[in-house]
């Protein structure tokens, strides 16, 4: 449990917990500013995300070259959430605001929303337009 | 097909609420220039409750309607008030203009009817090795057993019933209206769609999303070539969205291959119309 035993703090902990022991993420942290969503800062064990055409990019590279598609993690921003909540456009957009971030491709967070169950799903929102992976 | 260039502006009929587009030549240039392909809702006279060979009119929604107005390439008219007001005040020189699109219809019909039936018989010629020019009669013995245009009979017929005598059913009544009239009638822009406006801005196409529990499917090119990417929902700024709702819409976009779009305006703290669009695309992380 964190320190300031709000309901928000402890859907952070448990989301915190389950990327933990769950899903093997390390270098776990909650970082949380004055007035602001606390948000979780973590590594997980292999890439989590890659754009449609950076994997194209990739395994055309791999059949050519022989140069593995690359996999190794990058560090994620994770909002923690409860069903039981609403939120607005303008509340995703100040979380987006808040998130320094350098690179060619669009922000994006992990949305891990906790049922009461302690099931945890989650979801990649991205800031702006960014078209669906190729499943 | 195309005979004549599609008249720009567009012109969108206000009919009972809904936005209309008659024309066929207009709906191809707003699905060629302007990314907006509408819903086809016409449907054959004689089976009017089938629903899977639609036509002409294409019905545009509210705000599809206002962003076109609102880039000037389209226009609005209040169609009942229009036709009430020239029906009701015959105007001779209306009428006469009426009269002559319906016959220049009707030669425009007949000409490409000839020449159709001209390639056809050319084509059975020179299957059975029959030179072209004793044939040559053919396509006018047929034009003149469809279409009577044997120039007495049909001024004749002309002068008791004008509309009768023509061979052609028009699809639509819009050279009846003047721009004049139309310009009277004009009908009032429909709320607006800021992330809708945002998607045609941004050469997207857009088809209803009802199907997937959206309000658009959200295309990257003509809908007949490609796969939707998103399926897409607008809010207010401020207004609530349940995380139940973001949840089941972002699952269910993943489970057809697309990605959830959530977007809305913007306000602008210096009170400007056109605040800036904000949009968020989700999708299933697969963990």
């Amino acid at each position: 449990m964190g320190p300031s035993h709000s309901p928000v703090a402890d859907v952070a902990s448990t989301v915190l917990r389950n990327l933990q022991d769950q899903h093997d993420w390390i270098s776990l942290h909650v970082k949380s500013t004055a007035g602001r969503r606390p948000l979780i800062r973590g590594l997980p064990p292999r890439r989590l995300y890659m754009h449609p055409d950076d994997q194209i990019a990739a395994l055309t590279r791999e059949k050519a070259t022989g140069e593995p598609v690359p996999s190794d993690p990058e560090y994620e921003w994770v909002l923690a959430v409860h069903p039981e909540e609403k939120w607005t456009l303008g509340g995703f957009a100040s979380v987006f605001d808040s998130i320094y971030h350098v690179g060619p491709r669009a922000k994006r967070i992990l949305l891990a929303t906790v049922h009461n169950d302690s099931t945890v799903v989650y979801y990649l929102m991205h800031e702006g337009m960014v078209k669906p992976r190729q499943n | 097909m195309a005979t004549a260039p599609a008249p720009s502006p567009a012109r969108i009929s206000m009919i009972a609420g809904r936005y209309l587009v008659f024309d066929a030549d207009t709906a191809a240039l707003l699905r060629r220039n302007e990314n907006v392909n509408g819903t086809l809702t016409g449907t054959a006279p004689q089976q009017p409750t089938q629903n899977i060979f639609l036509g002409l009119p294409v019905e545009l929604r509210p705000e599809e309607a206002e962003a076109l107005v609102r880039r000037k390439v389209a226009y609005l008219v209040d169609d009942v008030a229009a036709h009430q007001s020239v029906l009701r005040n015959p105007d001779p020189d209306a009428r006469k203009a009426y009269l002559d699109s319906l016959k220049t219809r009707k030669q425009t019909a007949q000409r490409v009817f000839a020449e159709q039936n001209a390639k056809r018989a050319a084509e059975v010629a020179e299957r059975h090795g029959v030179p072209a020019s004793r044939l040559k009669k053919l396509p006018n013995a047929d034009d003149d057993a469809l279409f009577s245009s044997n120039p007495s009979e049909s001024s004749s017929r002309q002068q008791d019933g004008a509309a009768k005598s023509l061979g052609v059913t028009p699809t639509s009544s819009g050279s009846l209206i003047s721009r004049e009239t139309e310009r009277v009638f004009g009908a009032e822009k429909p709320a607006e769609g800021p992330l809708c406006r945002f998607l045609l801005s941004s050469g997207y196409y857009m088809t209803p999303g009802l199907r997937f529990g959206a309000k658009y499917s959200v295309y990257p090119g003509d809908p007949l070539r490609f796969h939707a990417h998103f399926m897409a929902s607008q809010y207010d700024w401020d207004e609530e969205i349940p995380i139940l709702d973001i949840v089941a819409g972002g699952r269910l976009a993943t489970a057809v291959k697309k990605a959830f779009l959530i977007g809305g305006q913007e306000p602008r703290l210096d009170a400007s119309p056109d605040g800036k669009v904000r949009t968020f695309s989700l999708e299933w992380a697969a963990m």
